[in-house]
């Protein structure tokens, strides 16, 4: 316990710091105005349900509506919990896990968890804030205790998905160790099968709270079995853990053989472009088909365009509209991360610095690159209107211009917000992606506003072309 | 060829870069040693374009590097202290896309990087990830990516540090015979047995400010009781300590 403190404590004293660095009057400014206006949202909120009550047959209508603060709050502890799983997963280094410190992995393993469910606690007192103007509705004083009891829910669904983790990962362990395997491999079995079935017992609420005497004792042994059994897998992990660094060492190696196609494939895809621009985007391209994020969030878009099609109606205005309207979202989606992944941050845009690279030059070929997603999907739209669709080629190429036209303002948008308030500072992001989707939606609404907001992005490109030049290291 | 006059660098209180006035000529070594957070990093992020100096100017082959920094990026080489490179590239594509970026044609890439992988022993590794290279593999890689293009100017931070003896000695060896081809040099070091073996001239800075530049031969006659720029530093800098 003691050496668990010792690092909780460090972590503190490691974002206390990290606050006071990046807590600059800026930011201050625009928290206290974001808490500002949740204030007074909720202060209205209590004022107007002061003046009235909700008739008794209206209880059960305000209790619906809870649901989706419930959906919320589950949603983002569930959402805090993978990250931090996944970060532990991919980063075991960056996460301190390999210390070379006499402390024990999973200490710190606790500590992060600690940290991690600290985090879900603000979560929580958001969310009773916003259910106390229920209670005031309703009279019910226990809409305060449903969010503790979703909150609990979110934990066991962490634990469901922690469970397959850790069982993936011991899998690992087992396979690489070579002792046993056959035994091992289906005590693995066993363990997969129990917490899946659990995962797909929970997802039945009402039954796991069932009058039913006998069914909700069985899901709650099954669901005290689950957490038996993850504990189980969780102490195979740390094995797993302990031999991650040679593991991924020989993960790496046996990867080598792949570059050497993917270095012809780009470029000679690539290899026509002018000088200006070329070795950004075959170096950007490189790099991003080598992110497993990136080429998943290629094909996760590419799949919604096409369920898209599928699921509409033959009627092209209908179809052409929600196209338009999913890839312009699915754009957006994947063009925002693919411009984090390429300068990572600080440290390579101080290689781009020390080169001769104008600003403009620079500029250019990120535009490019935010607008190359637009294109991969335009081209998935088209084929599969063509092909599953049977549309006539010319109202596909109107489509497909409309949606390209529509991406390269977006595209424009995207690139200037992202070098205007490089390096990156968090806060910024939220006023930016705010910009584009108003602008998005009111340039699908034919609002002015849009023109306004895209002629607002051609001061944003000077800011950023001089940020570029202004930027030190 | 290089020319520093009055240059000065502050962050908050503290001078980096306190009034260094330089001058070094084509074809010369310049050694630029000093305490740790001297002011070494400072003054070559300056030269080459990555900090702006609160006071002063830079020339560079007869170019402002304020008025125009990327001339200057053009014909000068970087090699950082601390590699910076793409993990997600191999050594081969790194360079590649450096000398992409610095306007070679396909084949005098090819010919280039290829000569540059042979010499700093980069071949078995060349078309595996930067990801997977020790720190001095990426040291190796950082320099290569200076050397690209043939500058006529080389800005090199710490470069032999963290190489092992052999690309060590050839390193040295080799920008003993470019600067015979009149390439300047200007590296700073802590490894001072290498500065006195190399440069033709040597500056030592401490706490922001120039104390000291010459010849080994001339510190030598100043400090005639040391063997060795080891000593000659020493001294100086328990002289200094305080004084500025």
């Amino acid at each position: 316990m003691e050496q668990l403190f010792v690092i909780l404590k460090t972590k503190f004293r490691i974002l206390r710091n990290y606050l006071r660095f990046e807590l600059n009057r800026t930011v201050k400014i625009e928290l206290g105005i974001i808490i500002t206006i949740f204030t007074l949202f909720i202060l209205n909120n209590y004022s107007q349900n002061l003046k009235y009550s909700i008739p008794k047959h209206g209880i059960e209508r305000a209790l619906s509506e809870l649901g989706i603060i419930s959906l919320l709050l589950i949603a983002s502890n569930v959402f805090v919990f993978i990250s931090f799983l996944y970060r532990i997963l991919s980063k075991p280094d960056e996460c301190q896990l390999n210390l070379v410190i006499p402390i024990k992995p999973k200490i710190v393993l606790y500590s992060l968890l600690t940290i991690t469910f600290l985090k879900t606690l603000f979560i929580l007192v958001f969310a009773l804030l916003l259910l106390s103007t229920f209670t005031l509705q309703t009279h019910i004083p226990f809409s305060n205790f449903l969010a503790l009891s979703w909150f609990i829910i979110s934990g066991f669904i962490f634990a469901s998905i922690a469970g397959g983790a850790f069982l993936i990962s011991s899998l690992g362990s087992l396979i690489y160790r070579g002792k046993k395997q056959i035994k091992a491999f289906i005590f693995w079995l066993i363990i997969s099968a129990v917490l899946i079935l659990s995962v797909y017992r929970y997802s039945y609420f009402k039954e796991v709270f069932s009058p039913d005497v006998g069914k909700s004792l069985r899901g709650n042994i099954f669901w005290l079995a689950s957490i038996v059994l993850f504990y189980i897998a969780s102490k195979l992990w740390y094995d797993f853990i302990e031999i991650w660094p040679e593991w991924l060492a020989r993960r790496r190696r046996l990867r080598q053989s792949k570059y050497r196609i993917q270095l012809n494939a780009i470029n000679l895809t690539f290899g026509f472009l002018p000088s200006y621009i070329r070795p950004f985007i075959i170096k950007d391209m490189k790099l991003l088909s080598r992110r497993f994020r990136s080429i998943l969030g290629i094909v996760v878009m590419s799949s919604f365009i096409l369920i898209a099609i599928n699921k509409h109606t033959t009627n092209p205005r209908t179809l052409g509209s929600s196209l338009v309207i999913v890839c312009l979202l699915s754009f957006y989606i994947l063009s925002n991360s693919y411009f984090k992944t390429m300068e990572k941050g600080h440290e390579q845009m101080h290689l781009i610095k020390s080169l001769p690279v104008s600003p403009l030059r620079y500029w250019s070929s990120k535009f490019l690159m935010t607008f190359i997603p637009m294109l991969t999907l335009t081209g998935v739209a088209v084929l599969s209107l063509i092909v599953f669709k049977g549309w006539d080629h010319s109202l596909v190429l109107q489509l497909s211009g409309v949606i390209l036209l529509i991406g390269l303002v977006l595209s424009f948008i995207q690139t200037n917000f992202t070098l205007a308030i490089f390096p990156f500072t968090n806060y910024m992001l939220y006023f930016y992606n705010i910009y584009i989707v108003v602008t998005i939606i009111t340039f699908l609404l034919f609002n002015l506003i849009s023109l306004v907001l895209i002629i607002g992005s051609f001061l944003i490109m000077k800011k950023a072309l001089k940020n570029f030049q202004e930027l030190e290291f | 060829m290089i020319k520093l006059v009055d240059l000065q660098k502050s962050f908050g209180d503290i001078d980096a870069v306190n009034q260094i006035s330089l001058q070094i000529n084509r074809g010369e070594i310049f050694g630029f040693i000093g305490n740790n957070g001297a002011g070494k990093t400072t003054t070559i992020k300056m030269m080459i374009g990555l900090l702006k100096p609160d006071n002063g100017q830079i020339i560079i082959d007869g170019i402002d590097v304020e008025q125009n920094p990327l001339k200057v990026k053009k014909r000068a080489g970087y090699a950082p202290e601390e590699p910076v490179l793409y993990e997600y590239l191999s050594g081969y594509e790194f360079l590649d896309f450096i000398a992409d970026v610095k306007g070679l044609n396909s084949k005098q890439r090819k010919d280039q990087i290829e000569e540059l992988i042979e010499f700093f022993a980069l071949t078995e590794k060349q078309n595996q990830m930067i990801k997977t290279y020790s720190h001095g593999m990426r040291k190796k890689v950082a320099l290569a990516a200076a050397f690209i293009a043939r500058p006529k100017i080389l800005l090199l931070d710490e470069p032999i540090t963290g190489l092992d003896p052999e690309c060590s000695y050839r390193t040295k060896q080799r920008l003993t015979h470019l600067s015979k081809e009149g390439v300047t040099i200007f590296f700073s070091s802590h490894i001072l047995e290498a500065v006195e073996k190399i440069c033709h001239r040597i500056g030592i800075i401490h706490e922001g400010r120039l104390i000291l530049s010459g010849t080994m031969k001339e510190l030598r006659l100043q400090f005639h009781n040391a063997s060795s720029l080891e000593e000659i530093f020493v001294q100086l800098t328990e002289k200094s300590k305080g004084k500025y």
